[in-house]
């Protein structure tokens, strides 16, 4: 899961695309920020994430997540196109197709 | 069963011969019987049954929790995690319960509440909750008491397989009763939509309103097709309007005009 998020990250660094994390590892306690940070250089996670508790309810319940990870593909404009797709290949051809088209749509 | 099951009968023969009696026409195996009869007075009674077995159950789920809850905290403390075993909730004895009496009242309506019992609080249970969904299905599935349990066959997909959603469907397509129909399309209704099946969950919800005048259920119909629509494909993503892990305050618009692949996660 990880590898391959870091290498569309790195894929598409250029392009408009951002992978955006709703971490739930608890994050505003001490332990979970040395969880997270040991993982996250072990793992290289190099993107941003919001912290799942930080909000209330939280996100997760907001966005009604009934198990992990869950995916949500947004467009340009901030429309879901997409939710759970898992295979590598699905979504890098998904994604592409999107950022393409916001590409085009800048260029308008 | 408590202490009183073994002192009680002494004094009350004429109650004890009873439980015997019944035992004998049902072909209950007469130690149940005799000693749960003793104890509650109305283990013939499913409801009374029933109302026991969730009674006990909540109590030992609370028990449990503030148990996992101090064993965590220490766990904490020491720097240690919990294996995930210790987040298995212990309801395979509540579980063997529901089944024994379903069993006892089987083939009748009485036996639902029991089936429907081992549904929704099974944790790992699958055998019986594969027996569970079975048993509805081919003695129960034209029962108005259907009605009431449909709601938790999407729970248990993961361990009874594709048999929990056939009979969902068979309750919603099929059921001859219009209120036990709408249970079972709303149950459906609800879990296509999580699973991203918006226009199945839509027209399922559409039907519910043609078939149902009753103001509680259509408000429930009302609610679900929000949410369904609320996450759908196609339409606005909610905004986000949060912290980052490092505590600095960001949105989810603020990406606007890039493809955002949002991702909830942890490494846990």
């Amino acid at each position: 899961m990880i590898p391959h998020e870091r290498s569309l990250v790195d894929k598409w660094k250029d392009r408009p695309f951002a992978l955006l994390g709703v971490n739930s590892d608890n994050t505003s306690t001490d332990k979970g920020m040395a969880l997270y940070k040991e993982k996250q250089k072990e793992m290289g996670v190099t993107w941003r994430s919001f912290r799942n508790e930080g909000n209330t309810p939280n996100i997760s319940d907001d966005w009604r997540v009934r198990g992990w990870p869950t995916l949500y593909f947004i467009d340009h404009e901030g429309v879901i196109k997409h939710k759970n797709i898992r295979g590598e290949a699905e979504m890098e051809k998904v994604l592409d197709e999107m950022i393409t088209a916001a590409e085009a749509a800048s260029k308008k | 069963m408590d202490s009183t099951a073994i002192t009680t009968p002494i004094r009350k023969p004429a109650m004890l011969r009873n439980a015997l009696a019944a035992a004998l026409l049902l072909s209950i195996p007469v130690g149940v019987v005799a000693q749960s009869d003793v104890t509650t007075g109305s283990q013939q009674d499913p409801q009374a049954a029933y109302q026991a077995l969730s009674k006990s159950f909540n109590k030992a789920m609370t028990a449990w929790s503030d148990e996992l809850e101090a064993t965590k905290k220490k766990a904490d403390k020491a720097g240690e995690r919990l294996p995930r075993s210790a987040y298995a909730p212990p309801t395979g004895d509540f579980v063997s319960t529901a089944q024994e009496h379903a069993k006892k009242f089987a083939g009748t309506d009485a036996a639902v509440p029991f089936l429907g019992f081992i549904l929704k609080n099974a944790s790992k249970e699958r055998n019986a909750v594969k027996w569970a969904v079975k048993t509805l299905a081919s003695e129960h599935v034209d029962s108005k008491a259907i009605g009431d349990i449909v709601d938790y066959l999407p729970k248990v997909e993961r361990m009874a397989g594709r048999s929990a959603r056939s009979l969902l469907n068979d309750v919603a397509d099929n059921h001859g009763d219009k209120s036990v129909r709408v249970m079972a399309l709303l149950a459906r209704a609800r879990q296509d939509g999580a699973g991203g099946k918006t226009e199945q969950a839509v027209a399922d919800l559409m039907l519910v309103k043609e078939l149902t005048t009753d103001a509680d259920l259509l408000d429930e119909a009302k609610e679900a097709l929000a949410e369904v629509q609320k996450l759908a494909i196609g339409t606005a993503a909610p905004e986000i309007d949060g912290i980052d892990v490092d505590g600095v305050k960001f949105k989810l618009s603020d990406y606007r005009g890039k493809v955002v692949l949002l991702d909830f996660w942890g490494f846990w």
